[in-house]
């Protein structure tokens, strides 16, 4: 291992800061004010999320690894004035220039392949020349001046060393990789990019390439996409791409579209789940701003996102890539219509209708996609529907329509309430006649006493026998009418 | 069916419903008035009571009041052949007499008829409706019978189907009484009617069981022939037909009980306790519904039935079991066997918080969007084996499938008991609940427009409060709150 740690100007400092302040807005009130104030101030402070300024309260870290092989003395570009190596000297030095200024970005530097020569074939000829602090830009500078490339190509080891240089996974993690050549020490580029993903590293739109034969291209496609610079001039270019990738602010709106195209739904949350890492970055209450338009939302354009939105059903939008785009529109066919279900009349026992529940299906595919309580309304998308209503028996009622805007309303009559009183334990159920024929609904517990059962209007029979008689001929058939909102009462 | 009762009178400001059983008819009227009567009297004990007031019927079983029998004779030319020392038709005659004797002998509470057919013409006419009821219903003395066939010369053809169905009105419309018909004959159809249409016809207006049939010397290829019309009984010789006589004078007079064993896993008839509905199986008419039961043996309870036409037993276990086209012998035991596996499920929720309304679970058998059945948590109930889907209306919700139902054994079900939250706030605005899985977030809850006051029960986990005031107009606005909700805790988030 030649790993060392040279300079690591690591700030525990300002990391202890950062645990302090997180401390102060989130679990200090709730010790402190639950066990002091607990009646009066028993409130959980809620963490505001400020996402107009994703930069400001959001470190970034950028971790360069530069290739130093032997194969970076080549010239390169038209009159082959500049070796490899001194153009990426200069692009690094420029982009150091450019991202030092910023407080809220750390720079940190991992060279390859200027450890050993070539003839050695050291493939762990790699090493964290300058650690992360908001200060290492001029370290780095100075540092790169005096690299002098002569080894081997050990792209995958040196990306999993690198991923390991990152101190908190949560910041914005970014490698900027700089190599004119394919792996030469028989590691995975691809399983390593793995790797970075599941630690919320970005590495996919910030390879450079610099003169990489057209043989060797095709090694980074599991990364993804890449610059490859022919010559000094387009590196500018590239430089220029990189730097507005990470610096300048990208902004979106959801377009959340009715019926009629328009972006006018709105008040239901998303979420934005970062690609890699697929984790949930951004949680967003839609918003029409003061003109009704649906209001400029800012996101980390650094990484894609994997769109939520939480209706019911949700809707996903997949790979939402922000490059290069200064404020982008995602339209989301998002039309939806009220469903409200309550119960007519007088309730005589709130307990038992309150066990009334819709289920609520997809037409199309059958999938539950909600539980609505009675006497609510909820928004749907636009659709077809088909319900289920834990009345007894289960009411079915299917087709439902929720079109846009309209609220569709179902109504059943509140339930009445057999009220079973029992001499004696007995066995027994309650049925339902449908075209001749029983269809039990309820079975009586057979170890309660009394039992009271809300059931639909409607006839029934009750067919019992003692617990305790040995003989079916003293079963009984008992048939009751059930009008809405009234007890009857069942002497058995 | 639905024999309704007009309400009592008015000064007793109570409605009391009784229904009549559809069994009315296996009863005399004064019975019920009787029994009507008694309801009556124990309504009127229960004034106290606010509500409509309802008593229950006893499921009789079947008790015909009386036993018919129709003889139906051929008395076609064949019937002149010779059987052992005599011919045919006086050896018919000799045996019907001595039965018709011994019937009225014994007291038997039994009414006889006697048709004859093939005897007025003679068989070079080619009369096919040849039949006459020479004896309509009653309780006949053997001397007049006797004097009656004696008249009888046999000569004509064999009209069997047209006999049997002028034979179907010769029984007086009486619902109460148990019928049968005795047909006594040497050979098939002659007269190209198809006697299996007519036995059909028979079961379908439920005049008369299957008839039974005494062939008198019929070749062996022929019996089959007669199968679909009833119980057919081979007579060679006069002991044969002595012996016949009597199966089928003990089958239609006895009673026919039936015991329904319903099947564990094993094919052993434990299963019991359960509501039983028995149904004709062509006209789907709902004959009996009882609980079923054990008896003090442990085997299943005997039940009296009419022997006419065929059944279709429900068993109303969860899901129901069904068996259709069940025959029965008549003046026998039959034993009716359903698969009734079952196994117990019980839903328990556990932690000390004790619900006011009980959590539900939609049970569901698997693969099917048919709701079999709701239970409540905390209570226990069986199901057939096999497997199921459940769907616990927990908040949030937790589907459960393929959950299997084995013989015997009782599934138990755990769900930790919820926690409590409670929302407070002095703003209005609106949010959402979800609770934080691995990867998504599941909708759990909706504040309503109003505000934020709320008591939700969640269960144990990770919770995400979102939520947006209504003075705020931009999405940056959107505060988001972590909490913990753990099982029988009060967690309160104020906002």
């Amino acid at each position: 291992m030649v790993l060392k740690i040279t300079t690591y100007p690591f700030s525990f400092g300002e990391e202890r800061d950062d645990a302090i302040q997180k401390k102060q807005f989130s679990e200090l009130p709730i010790k402190f004010y639950l066990a002091v104030f607990m009646c009066l101030f028993s409130w959980i402070s809620p963490k505001h999320l400020f996402a107009e300024n994703p930069s400001a309260n959001e470190r970034t870290r950028i971790l360069f690894v530069l290739d130093a092989s032997g194969s970076m003395h080549s010239r390169w570009g038209p009159g082959s004035g500049e070796t490899r190596m001194q153009s990426a000297k200069k692009i690094l030095k420029d982009m150091v220039d450019n991202l030092d200024k910023r407080t809220d970005v750390e720079l940190g530097l991992r060279v390859y392949g200027h450890l050993s020569s070539l003839m050695e074939k050291n493939c762990q000829d790699t090493r964290l020349e300058v650690g992360f602090t908001r200060t290492s830009g001029s370290f780095i500078k100075s540092k790169i001046d005096a690299i002098n490339p002569k080894g081997v190509t050990p792209i995958a080891y040196s990306l999993e060393k690198a991923a390991n240089d990152f101190p908190d996974s949560r910041t914005r993690n970014i490698i900027i990789l700089m190599t004119d050549g394919e792996e030469s020490c028989g590691g995975d580029p691809c399983k390593v990019a793995n790797l970075l993903e599941e630690k919320n590293i970005v590495l996919k739109h910030f390879v450079i390439g610099i003169g990489v034969e057209a043989s060797a291209r095709n090694a980074f496609d599991c990364i993804g996409s890449y610059f490859n610079a022919e010559d000094p001039s387009s590196l500018q270019n590239i430089l220029n791409h990189i730097i507005n990738r990470i610096l300048i602010k990208t902004t979106l709106q959801v377009d959340l579209l009715d019926g009629e195209k328009q972006p006018s739904e709105t008040d239901v949350t998303m979420s934005f789940y970062n690609i890699p890492g697929n984790f949930r970055k951004y949680d967003f209450y839609h918003t029409l701003n003061p003109r009704g338009n649906p209001d400029t939302l800012f996101v980390d354009p650094v990484s894609d996102y994997n769109l939520t939105i939480h209706t019911i059903p949700p809707i996903r939008k997949e790979n939402i890539s922000l490059a290069n785009e200064r404020h982008i529109h995602i339209p989301v066919d998002a039309p939806q219509g009220f469903l409200e279900v309550f119960l007519k009349g007088v309730s005589i026992n709130k307990n038992l209708d309150s066990k009334i529940k819709c289920i609520v299906r997809q037409k199309n595919n059958g999938a539950i996609v909600n539980i609505q309580d009675f006497n609510t309304a909820e928004k749907y998308l636009t659709g077809k529907y088909d319900l289920e209503i834990l009345t007894l028996p289960p009411t079915y009622i299917s087709n439902v329509d929720i079109s846009q805007y309209k609220t569709t309303t179902i109504e059943l009559p509140t339930p009445g309430i057999a009220n079973v009183l029992k001499k004696y334990e007995v066995y027994g159920g309650i049925f339902i006649v449908k075209e001749g024929r029983l269809e039990k609904i309820y079975e009586l517990n057979a170890d309660a006493k009394n039992e009271m059962i809300a059931l639909s209007p409607g006839m029934y029979q009750l067919i019992f026998r003692p617990k305790y008689s040995k003989t079916m001929h003293n079963s009984k058939t008992l048939e009751f009418l059930i009008k809405t909102g009234e007890s009857v009462s069942l002497n058995l | 069916m639905n024999n309704w009762l007009p309400p009592l009178p008015n000064w007793k400001k109570r409605l009391a419903t009784i229904k009549t059983s559809h069994l009315i008819k296996y009863f005399p009227l004064d019975f019920f008035i009787h029994r009507i009567a008694l309801l009556f009297f124990f309504c009127a004990g229960n004034f106290l009571f606010f509500s409509q007031n309802l008593h229950a019927q006893y499921a009789d079983e079947y008790a015909p009041k009386v036993t018919r029998i129709l003889f139906i004779l051929d008395a076609s030319g064949s019937m002149k052949e010779k059987m052992d020392e005599s011919d045919r038709f006086e050896i018919s005659k000799k045996i019907l007499v001595n039965y018709l004797d011994s019937l009225s002998r014994n007291k038997i509470k039994v009414e006889t008829a006697l048709r004859i057919f093939g005897h007025q013409s003679l068989h070079s006419a080619k009369n096919c409706q040849d039949t006459k009821l020479e004896l309509p219903f009653g309780t006949h003395a053997a001397a007049s019978v006797k004097a009656k066939l004696e008249t009888v010369k046999p000569q004509g053809w064999t009209p069997i189907s047209y006999t049997l169905q002028q034979g179907a009105n010769d029984f007086p419309n009486d619902p109460s009484a148990k019928n049968a018909i005795v047909l006594i004959t040497d050979g098939l159809e002659t007269c190209g009617g198809d006697p299996c249409a007519v036995a059909k016809y028979f079961e379908e207006k439920r005049i008369a069981l299957k008839p039974f049939i005494i062939g008198l010397g019929l070749p062996v290829d022929q019996h089959k022939s007669f199968e679909c019309v009833g119980h057919y009984h081979d007579a060679v010789t006069t002991v044969d037909f002595e012996k016949a006589m009597s199966t089928v004078i003990t089958q239609a007079l006895n009673p026919t009980t039936v015991q329904i064993n319903l099947l564990n896993e094993f094919g052993k008839p434990t299963e019991s306790n359960v509501e039983v509905s028995l149904y004709d199986n062509t006209s789907g008419k709902l004959y009996y519904n009882f609980v079923h039961s054990l008896n003090e043996k442990g085997f299943p309870d005997t039940l009296r039935l009419d022997p006419a036409g065929s059944y279709e037993v429900v068993v109303h276990s969860f899901p129901p079991v069904t068996k259709k086209g069940i025959e029965l012998i008549a003046g026998a035991h039959n034993i009716i066997a359903v698969d009734v596996p079952q196994g117990g499920l019980k839903l328990i929720e556990t932690g000390f918080y004790k619900r006011e309304v009980p959590l539900q679970c939609v049970i569901r058998q698997k693969g099917k969007n048919k709701i079999l059945i709701v239970q409540d948590f905390n209570t226990e109930r069986k199901y057939l084996t096999g497997t199921y889907d459940l769907e616990i209306l927990t908040l949030p919700r937790r589907r459960m499938p393929d959950v299997k139902i084995t013989q015997g054994v009782t599934k138990e079900i755990k769900v930790e008991s919820p926690g409590t939250l409670i929302t407070t706030a002095t703003v209005t605005g609106i949010g959402r609940i979800y609770m934080e899985n691995e990867e998504e977030l599941e909708r759990v809850y909706e504040f309503k427009k109003m505000g934020f006051k709320e008591t939700l029960l969640l269960q144990p986990g990770k919770y995400l409060l979102m939520y947006r005031l209504n003075d705020k107009k931009s999405s940056g606005f959107t505060r988001t709150q972590n909490f913990q909700i753990s099982s029988g805790i009060t967690t309160n988030l104020r906002m």
